[in-house]
C-alpha cells in the first residue's frame, strides 16, 4: 500500500516542481539559446571550440546516460579546447588528430540533438493547464490529509498517471489503485470501530463524504470569486493574471484582506506609479501589492520628495521601485528612516546608482560599523561619496589584516584618495602577501600617509600587468574555482598539449596539492600577532623558524618593526610571514604533519627558482626538535 | 532565489549564496529578480563566463540600472575589463566598477 502512496506522490510532486519552478522551460530556452548561438558561431571547429564554456559542455553532457562516457566524452573534449586555446595565440598551431577531429563532429552532432530535446521538454512543459495543475494539488492534499477518495478522485488519478507516466502507466495504476482501495476500505473500517456503526450508518457516512464534497464544492465556488477578484485586479495593473507564474498566483491568492489589495493596487494606479517599474517587473509588482499599504505608500513619496528631493517619475525613484522595492514596504522604510547614514549630508543619488541596497540596509549594523570607522579616523561622508560598497563588503576582515601587515589605520584613512576601494578585496591577505615577496614591502609602506594609494595603485599594476602578459593575477586567487575532483596533473593536461606536459615546468617547483589550496582558499582565518604567539607556543617548529628566518633588522625604527613583523628571508627569497603562520594553522587544523605543513606554508603561492626551494626544503628539514637531547635546531 | 536557475546557476550554488550573502543583499535579489537576470544576461552577453561570482562577490552590480553599468564599462577597454571580470572579480572595484 505504501508503494502505491509514495508512487502516486512522487508523481504528482514532480509534475507541480516542473510546473512551478516556471524555470524549467526558461532554462531549457536559455540552454538553447546559448547552444544555437554557439553552433552559430562553430564554422572552423577546431579553432572555435574554445568558446565552449564549461556549463555549455554541462548541459551537453548531461544527456549522455552512463557517468563513465559522460566523463570521458568531457575530459576530450576539455583537452581539445585546451590546444585551440594555446593555438589562439600561437603561430605554429598545434595540428588536431583525425580521432580528435572525429570528436568534435561527434559534439556538433550531439548539440543538434539536445537542442531538439530540449524544444520537445519545453513544449511538454506548456501542455500542464492551470486546471490539471489544480487536480493535481487536490489528490496531493486528499493524500496528505489521508482523506477517503471519491468516485471523481479515480478519474483524476487516471489522468494523471496517464498522463505524466505514458510508457508505464499500467503497471503504475495497478499499485496506484491497489493503494487508493485498501486506504478507502481501511477509512471505512476505522470509521465503523469508532463509532460501533453498521452497514447503514456506514452508507450514511458515506453521503455525508459525499455531501462534504458539495460544501467544499461551495467553498470553491467563493475561491472561485476571490480568484475573479484578483484577475479583474491585476487586469487594471496592465497585466493578465492567467499568464502569471503559479508562484506569483498562489501569492495572491493567499492574500486575506482583498480590500487591502485593491486599496493599494489602486494608489499605484492614480500616482501613475506602475510606469516606474520597468515593463515585465510583475515580480515587483506582487511583492508591493502584497507587502505594502497606501499609507507606507505615502510616507515613502513624502519622505522622499521633502529630504532628498526625489519625486515619483525621476530616474532614482524608478531605482528604487525596481531594485529597493523593499524601501516602500513598512519594515524597509523604518529600516531608510533610522538608517545613521543619510542623516548626514550624503549625496543619497550617488548611492543609489553605486549601491542601492544601503537605502534598507539594517541601520544597526550601519551604525555599527560606522561607529567603528569614525573612531580610527574615517569620514563616513567621504566613504560614501567615493566607495559606499564599503558598508555592504566584509571590511573587518580586511581592517585587520592591513593591521597585521603594518598598516597604520588611521593614516590609511586619512589618506584622501579613491583608494578605499581595497577594503572591499575578497583576498587581501594574498595580495599583500604576493606584494612582499615580491619585495614591495618598501615601497607600500614608504609614505605613512600614502599607504592606502601607494597599495591601490600596486593592484591596478599587477592586474594590468598580468592582463597585458596573460598571467593569472593571484595564482590562488579565491574566486577562481576550483575543481576539487581533479589533481594538478589533470589540471595541467587541460591547459597544456602533451608534448608540452613531458618536458619540465621551469616555475613549478613543487606539488600543488588541491586539497591543501581548497582549504586554505575557503579558510575565513585572520592572522594576528596574539595568534602568532599562541602557535609559536603550541608548535616549537613555528618558534624555531620564526627565530631563525625573520629579518634581521634590530631596530624599533618604524621599518625594522614593519619587517620583523611581515617577512621571512630565506637566503635571498622573502616570504610572507603573516601568510606562514596562517597556512600552518590551517593545515595543522587539517591534521597534517608539521613539517609537511611548513613547508607548504613557507612555499604556498610563491614562485620559487629551483635552488631556493631546494634551501628552504632544507631548511624545514633541518629545524627541530632532538627529543633525546631536548635540543633545538634553527638553522 | 530559485529563478537564478534561468541563467544556470545550480541550486547547490543557490544555497551557497543564500549562505554567503547578507539578508539583505539576498531580500533585494530576490524582490528585484527582473533587474538581476536583466542585468545577468548583459554581462554573460558582455562575455563575462562565470555568473555565479558576480552574484556572490558583487552582487550591488545584479541591482544596478543594466544602462549604468553598460555605461560604466565604458569608461575602459572592453578586453581588459572581461579580463579582470573572468579572472580577478573583485579588483573591479578598484577600476571604479
Amino acid at each position: 500500500m505504501l508503494k502505491g502512496k509514495n508512487l502516486l506522490e512522487e508523481i504528482i510532486n514532480q509534475a507541480l516542481l516542473e510546473y512551478q519552478s516556471g524555470s524549467d522551460e526558461q532554462k531549457l530556452a536559455f540552454d538553447n539559446t546559448e547552444l544555437k548561438a554557439f553552433l552559430a558561431t562553430f564554422k572552423n571547429p577546431f579553432e572555435d571550440i574554445k568558446n565552449l564554456s564549461d556549463g555549455m559542455l554541462n548541459s551537453i553532457t548531461k544527456h549522455i546516460d552512463s557517468e563513465e562516457s559522460r566523463k570521458k566524452f568531457e575530459v576530450i573534449i576539455k583537452y581539445i579546447r585546451g590546444i585551440a586555446k594555446i593555438n589562439a595565440d600561437k603561430e605554429n598551431k598545434i595540428a588536431f588528430s583525425n580521432e580528435q577531429k572525429a570528436k568534435l563532429i561527434e559534439l556538433e552532432e550531439l548539440i543538434k540533438k539536445v537542442i531538439e530535446k530540449n524544444e520537445y521538454l519545453a513544449n511538454n512543459i506548456k501542455e500542464r493547464s492551470d486546471k490539471q495543475i489544480e487536480n493535481y494539488r487536490h489528490i496531493l492534499v486528499n493524500i496528505q490529509n489521508d482523506k477517503i477518495f471519491i468516485a471523481d478522485d479515480y478519474d483524476i488519478v487516471e489522468k494523471i498517471v496517464r498522463e505524466e507516466t505514458a510508457v508505464t502507466a499500467e503497471a503504475n495504476l495497478d499499485v496506484i489503485f491497489s493503494y487508493m482501495n485498501e486506504h478507502n476500505s481501511r477509512k471505512f473500517k476505522d470509521l465503523k470501530k469508532s463509532t460501533n456503526l453498521n452497514v447503514e450508518e456506514a452508507n450514511d457516512i458515506l453521503e455525508s463524504v459525499i455531501r462534504n464534497e458539495n460544501i467544499v464544492n461551495e467553498t470553491k465556488l467563493v475561491e472561485a470569486e476571490r480568484t475573479q477578484r484578483i484577475k479583474e485586479l491585476i487586469v487594471t495593473l496592465g497585466y493578465n493574471y492567467d499568464e502569471l507564474e503559479i508562484s506569483l498566483k498562489l501569492k495572491l491568492i493567499a492574500v486575506k484582506d482583498l480590500d487591502r489589495l485593491k486599496k493599494t493596487a489602486e494608489i499605484l494606479i492614480s500616482k501613475n506609479l506602475i510606469q516606474d517599474l520597468k515593463p515585465g517587473n510583475v515580480h515587483g509588482l506582487v511583492y508591493l501589492l502584497i507587502n505594502t499599504t497606501p499609507e507606507v505608500i505615502n510616507s515613502a513619496l513624502e519622505l522622499l520628495e521633502s529630504n532628498y528631493n526625489i519625486t515619483p517619475h525621476s530616474i532614482e525613484f524608478k531605482k528604487i521601485m525596481n531594485t529597493a522595492t523593499y524601501l516602500l514596504t513598512e519594515e524597509g522604510l523604518l529600516n531608510f528612516k533610522a538608517n545613521p547614514l543619510f542623516l548626514k549630508n550624503v549625496e543619497i543619488k550617488k548611492i543609489i546608482k553605486n549601491n542601492i541596497s544601503l537605502l534598507t540596509t539594517n541601520p544597526k549594523k550601519l551604525k555599527n560599523l560606522a561607529s567603528k570607522l569614525e573612531k580610527i579616523g574615517a569620514d563616513i561622508d567621504d566613504i560614501l561619496c567615493k566607495c559606499p560598497n564599503i558598508f555592504t563588503a566584509k571590511i573587518e576582515k580586511n581592517l585587520k589584516i592591513l593591521k597585521m601587515y603594518g598598516f597604520d589605520l588611521e593614516s590609511f584613512f586619512a589618506d584622501e584618495s579613491f583608494s578605499y576601494s581595497v577594503l572591499c578585496s575578497a583576498n587581501l591577505d594574498a595580495k599583500l602577501d604576493q606584494f612582499i615577496e615580491v619585495g614591495l614591502n618598501d615601497y607600500i609602506h614608504e609614505n605613512s600617509s600614502k599607504e592606502a594609494s601607494a597599495l591601490k595603485s600596486l593592484i591596478v599594476k599587477r592586474v594590468y600587468y598580468a592582463y597585458k602578459n596573460n598571467l593569472s593575477v593571484w595564482s590562488t586567487y579565491s574566486n577562481v574555482e576550483k575543481k576539487p575532483d581533479k589533481t594538478s596533473e589533470e589540471n595541467l593536461k587541460e591547459l597544456y598539449p602533451a608534448e608540452l606536459i613531458s618536458s619540465p615546468l621551469p616555475e613549478i617547483t613543487h606539488t600543488e596539492n588541491q586539497e591543501y589550496n581548497n582549504a586554505i582558499n575557503k579558510s575565513e582565518t585572520v592572522i594576528s600577532d596574539f595568534e602568532i604567539e599562541k602557535i609559536k607556543s603550541t608548535y616549537p617548529v613555528m618558534e624555531l623558524i620564526d627565530e631563525g628566518y625573520r629579518a634581521a633588522i634590530y631596530t624599533n625604527a618604524p621599518k625594522g618593526l614593519l619587517k620583523r613583523k611581515t617577512e621571512l628571508v630565506f637566503g635571498t627569497q622573502i616570504i610572507s610571514r603573516p601568510k606562514v603562520f596562517k597556512v600552518f594553522k590551517i593545515l595543522m587544523d587539517l591534521k597534517k604533519s608539521e613539517k609537511e605543513a611548513l613547508l607548504y606554508a613557507i612555499t604556498y603561492n610563491t614562485l620559487l627558482e629551483p635552488h631556493e626551494y631546494d634551501f628552504i626544503k632544507e631548511a624545514v628539514e633541518r629545524i627541530g626538535v632532538d627529543r633525546e637531547n631536548e635540543l633545538f635546531k634553527a638553522s | 532565489m530559485n529563478y537564478l536557475k534561468q541563467v544556470n546557476i545550480s541550486q547547490e550554488k543557490i544555497e551557497e549564496l543564500k549562505i554567503t550573502l547578507s539578508e539583505e543583499i539576498i531580500n533585494n535579489l530576490i524582490i528585484a529578480r527582473h533587474n538581476v537576470i536583466e542585468v545577468l544576461m548583459f554581462l554573460k552577453d558582455y562575455g563575462v563566463q562565470d555568473l555565479y561570482n558576480i552574484l556572490k562577490y558583487r552582487p550591488d552590480l545584479c541591482l544596478k540600472d543594466k544602462n549604468d553599468l553598460e555605461k560604466d564599462l565604458t569608461v575602459f577597454d572592453k578586453e581588459l575589463l572581461l579580463f579582470i571580470f573572468n579572472n580577478s572579480l573583485d579588483d573591479l572595484i578598484n577600476f571604479n566598477i
